[in-house]
């Protein structure tokens, strides 16, 4: 076990089925990202050096999320096809 | 300064234990709004040193909500290394080009000898480690499977967290805190990030490696070292023990 994998992670994901893991923690991480990406869109609209430092630090979260929430909407829509 | 980077590393510990204690959403919103402190707090202030640590710390609530969000319970447990440690890489790597360190201070080679003693310590710390925490093996006696969680742990899970707490945070936080709490510092850190094993004595297992790791790569100046013991032990503990 590692920190990025813990066994509480070990123990929600494989006690959850992914349709509740989606519903619950993936609308959380959307949540998240809308906020962030929101936040760095008005920080952008304001303008200055000090909004310009703030979104720059925004997209070290914001990145990875989006590929957090790319995972959740693939798995998803793999989901409804099938 | 110092106080307030030990009271945001102690945030970072209460939140896991408030997720432990009441439920994962919880955990994340908690960690969410951390980041939004940390951020805020990294914009409005204008000393770089002090701000470059906030900017740090925000990986650490950002690994707790990607290792929750990401691996689903479909995939095998050997790839959520990989799902969890590929995007918390590209995060390191953004916040290294916004502080505009070079990463390759950090992993630059040199002192060969020392690196390979450091290394070996992972091999007595990764027998101890089985016997505090015994886990079930990672994967199965197949050799291509072995072969890829030998190098997903290596690579997403002891090279990341090296990374991250030897390089980056022991990097920036020296110069504020002093370069002999740094150490401290980032073994609390390392370990509050396993309060996720559910096991007090793995926790403070892993916060004295952290303290040893710690010291070695503030003597020797490069993480390489710690990474292969770090290897070593994930390995071990994880994989060719429980096979044995």
């Amino acid at each position: 076990m590692t920190s990025t994998v813990t066994e509480r992670t070990i123990t929600t994901i494989t006690s959850h089925s992914y349709d509740a893991l989606s519903a619950t923690l993936g609308v959380v991480l959307i949540g998240i990202l809308l906020i962030l990406v929101l936040q760095r869109e008005t920080l952008r609209a304001m303008g200055g050096s000090r909004s310009r430092d703030w979104m720059k630090a925004l997209n070290i979260p914001i990145v990875p999320m989006l590929g957090a929430f790319a995972v959740i909407i693939l798995l998803r829509v793999i989901e409804l096809v099938s | 300064m110092k106080i307030i980077i030990a009271f945001y590393i102690l945030a970072i510990a209460a939140i896991e234990l408030i997720g432990i204690q009441w439920g994962n959403v919880v955990g994340l919103v908690g960690h969410a709004l951390l980041i939004e402190l940390l951020l805020s707090q990294y914009a409005r202030n204008s000393q770089s040193e002090y701000r470059s640590v906030l900017l740090v710390l925000v990986l650490c609530p950002l690994l707790r909500i990607l290792s929750f969000t990401i691996p689903f319970p479909e995939a095998p447990k050997v790839y959520w290394y990989a799902m969890v440690g590929l995007p918390l890489l590209i995060a390191i790597r953004l916040t290294y080009y916004t502080l505009q360190i070079s990463l390759w201070q950090a992993v630059r080679l040199g002192a060969w000898k020392y690196q390979i003693l450091v290394a070996a310590t992972g091999i007595p710390l990764s027998l101890l480690a089985y016997s505090i925490w015994e886990p079930n093996p990672l994967t199965q006696n197949i050799p291509h499977r072995i072969l890829i969680g030998v190098a997903f742990l290596t690579v997403f899970g002891a090279f990341t967290e090296e990374v991250l707490f030897r390089g980056l945070f022991q990097d920036v936080a020296a110069p504020v805190v002093g370069s002999k709490m740094v150490v401290v510092y980032s073994s609390v850190l390392f370990a509050a990030m396993y309060l996720g094993s559910l096991s007090w004595g793995y926790v403070a297992f892993m916060g004295a490696v952290g303290l040893l790791w710690g010291w070695c790569v503030q003597r020797t100046g490069t993480i390489w070292g710690t990474v292969l013991a770090h290897s070593i032990l994930s390995v071990g503990m994880l994989i060719v023990f429980p096979l044995m």
